[in-house]
């Protein structure tokens, strides 16, 4: 064959989960990998450069699976790749510390018609299970003697270009068409006996091929003693989620102040550099704002992913469903939501973005739906100000009623995620019958390459992906903020000169009116009627609108209305809060109904245009983030009304 | 098919036992346990439950991999 014929070559790389296939992937692309989905779902497709001893070509990474017999949809979408994408070849990576099943896909992988090239993964932990192999007795069962290989240490590798040269060399394999039917049938009988056969001539062969000798126990099994102990195995996991917190609280905080004051930083400096009007508050007060709305979250982003993908390299992530399976199971969830769910404490994007690592589309849906319900980081300085707008000094006790407060509030969504958890057990269809059956890999170091990849590459995708719907909706809101009807801007601009008695005031005074007659204004004004029974005014109705950018635009908002400046002091703020009072019946506007209406509407609204792109982003439809949207701000409303109604 | 007297349910077996997998009541969960590396006539012992009757922590004598099981499945599956 011609070198010509070795550009360009589309291969994939197959094989089970945990074999070792990322490090394999990073180590054969390096760094020029891209991360995207397969066509219309939202199964991770990572595809990466190959150029390698005069091999040129791109390699797929395959979701991980052990068998072609697909029992879920993310299965299915590897069958349909190696059945439409027209792979020139396929590395498949074996697990040779479990090499009976890894033969078992093996041989199916050979039946799709595909050269495959066998590579013999995880020998050392095979070694240490007191196996020993003879790899030329491997032959008759894959066709060829596989390749020995380490791919976390990169050994053996640099043999791959030329086998996959002699391969090709060779004339391509036909399908067994059989077998293709038996794949799209989904008669597990069929399938069943199909496997059973080909045991039935893997396992004396097996027998030629591996020897062994006594087995040891790794300090693997030691660990397991404890992680999945039925309480130190808690104890544990919730040392191990409260680290992670702290990390993302503690490390996140300060670059997320610097993007937050860069961002400011830049928005002034074009300010002063452009020549007044409106393309320079589009870019200062629209445009810019709204990318750094984008980029503040990618510290918490990367560093919950840095620490997800440790526990996921480390095995960790199976022991943890091991142990929370049974009760999330009860609420529609699994034990693969409790990270996700946990994550919502500090934002619902990475939330969102880390339930992708949930096999079962039902519980994934279930708690991409569910996951903002759980206060998260952008409500605390709502919750902050209202709180100590309307609930009183003192204890019970021993307890501050304003800290029993907030915890409530926490509680609250907490309880209003597993009980939406709950109903959604039996409203969303089960789409997948696997069979709940998981393997808990032996502990393992991370791989620190795989790591940092993986924190990069969801941080990238987010802000590439995300990140334009967050904008665009960021710019609307501006607009509908900053312009209105030219008659009502006028007499607004008019009324905050006559108002003011200096600069200062003039600045406070004209924001206050200019909101109060922009669109969004008159949106406020327009829904007055709708939130009245909620106990709110027409300007709490603007807090709402506006922060539907994100919640605690809330308080920004309130700031720029009461004409305090969006920079208020917050004391400054409760103060003047505290004194608005009703247009008509002159009651104060901040009673402890209203107080309680307005958390209890935070606690569950769906105040947020990121986490409604991320959910698109993630689900690939509008169809779930407009049912959330619905659905929460419905539950919100419905509550805030007769926790009002209740207590007026 | 004929049950012998000591063959129970995994569902219904100790903790510590050293059991032997024979069957399952289902051909989908035969072929998911055959595909993670549990095959008929395979050794192993039941080495953990979780809390809340949730699921089962296998060993395999052959190579200590261990896999979790379902309540559901286990109820499923024949051991002696």
């Amino acid at each position: 064959m011609d070198t010509i014929a070795h550009q360009n070559l589309n291969i994939a790389l197959l094989g089970p989960p945990n074999v070792g296939k990322t490090s394999l992937f990073n180590q054969l692309t390096g760094l020029q990998q891209k991360v995207g989905n397969f066509p219309g779902v939202t199964v991770e497709k990572k595809v990466g450069k190959i150029q390698l001893q005069g091999l040129h070509g791109q390699l797929t990474d395959l979701p991980g699976l052990y068998s072609l017999f697909a029992k879920s949809p993310d299965e299915e979408v590897v069958i349909k790749a190696l059945q439409e994408e027209n792979f020139d070849a396929l590395l498949l990576a074996l697990d040779a510390s479990h090499l009976e099943r890894s033969l078992l896909l093996a041989q199916q992988a050979l039946a799709m018609g595909i050269p495959v090239l066998p590579l013999l993964n995880m020998l050392d932990q095979a070694k240490g299970q007191g196996f020993q192999f003879n790899t030329l007795e491997l032959i008759p069962l894959l066709g060829q003697e596989p390749l020995r290989i380490n791919a976390r240490q990169g050994s053996g590798l640099d043999q791959i270009p030329n086998a996959i040269k002699q391969l090709l060399a060779q004339e391509a394999p036909s399908a067994n068409t059989n077998f293709l039917t038996l794949i799209k049938s989904n008669d597990a009988a069929a399938q069943l006996k199909d496997s059973q056969k080909r045991l039935e001539q893997i396992r004396p062969q097996l027998q030629k091929a591996r020897k062994k000798s006594e087995t040891k126990r790794s300090w693997s099994h030691f660990l397991d003693q404890w992680s999945s102990h039925p309480i130190a195995g808690y104890l544990i996991y919730l040392t191990v989620l409260f680290g992670i917190f702290q990390l993302i609280f503690s490390l996140a905080d300060w670059p997320m102040g610097l993007i937050d004051e860069g961002t400011g930083a830049l928005a002034g400096f074009i300010a002063e550099l452009l020549p007044a009007g409106p393309i320079n508050e589009l870019i200062t007060e629209g445009i810019i704002p709204g990318i750094g709305g984008v980029v503040i979250f990618v510290p918490q982003i990367a560093i919950l992913f840095f620490a997800l993908s440790i526990l996921e390299e480390t095995g960790y992530i199976s022991r943890v469903v091991f142990l929370m399976d049974k009760p999330m199971r009860f609420f529609g969830l699994s034990g693969q939501s409790v990270l996700p769910l946990l994550s919502g404490a500090a934002c619902a994007i990475p939330a969102v973005m880390a339930a992708r690592n949930i096999s079962s589309w039902r519980e994934r849906m279930a708690t991409i739906f569910v996951s903002p319900m759980i206060s998260c980081a952008a409500r605390l300085p709502v919750y902050v100000i209202l709180i100590a707008l309307v609930i009183p000094d003192g204890n019970s006790w021993g307890f501050g009623w304003k800290g029993l407060a907030m915890l409530g509030l926490y509680l609250l969504g907490v309880l209003g995620a597993l009980l939406t958890g709950l109903a959604l057990r039996f409203i969303l269809p089960k789409k997948d019958q696997n069979p709940f059956v998981i393997d808990l890999p032996s502990y393992k170091w991370p791989r620190w390459q795989n790591v940092f990849l993986t924190a990069y590459q969801k941080s990238k995708s987010f802000v590439l992906e995300a990140g334009k719907v967050i904008l665009a909706l960021s710019i609307l809101l501006w607009i509908l903020g900053s312009y209105g009807p030219s008659e009502a801007m006028q007499a607004a601009e008019e009324r905050a000169q006559k108002m003011s008695q200096n600069d200062n005031e003039l600045a406070q005074n004209m924001a206050a009116e200019k909101l109060s007659a922009s669109y969004l204004g008159h949106l406020g004004h327009a829904i007055e009627p709708a939130i009245r029974p909620l106990g709110y005014d027409w300007k709490i109705g603007i807090g709402l609108l506006a922060s539907f950018a994100a919640r605690e635009v809330f308080v920004g908002t309130m700031g720029t209305i009461y004409s305090m400046g969006s920079e208020a002091e917050e004391s400054t703020l409760i103060e003047k809060m505290k004194t608005e009072r009703f247009e008509d019946s002159q009651k104060a506007v901040y009673s402890l109904p209203t107080g309680i209406s307005l958390l209890v509407f935070y606690v569950f609204a769906m105040q947020c245009m990121s986490t409604l792109a991320v959910v698109y982003k993630e689900t690939r439809s509008w169809k779930w983030p407009l049912l959330q949207l619905v659905y929460m701000t419905g539950l919100a409303y419905l509550l805030a009304f007769l926790s009002y109604q209740l207590l007026s | 098919m004929t049950q012998n007297s000591s063959e129970r349910r995994l569902w219904d077996a100790k903790t510590g036992e050293q059991l032997t997998f024979l069957r399952t009541d289902s051909p989908l969960l035969s072929l998911k346990l055959m595909e993670m590396g549990l095959f008929p006539a395979a050794k192993f012992q039941l080495i953990k439950r979780a809390p809340l009757a949730g699921p089962l922590l296998l060993e395999l004598t052959d190579n200590l991999q261990q896999l979790a099981i379902g309540p559901a499945e286990a109820k499923e599956i024949w051991i002696q």
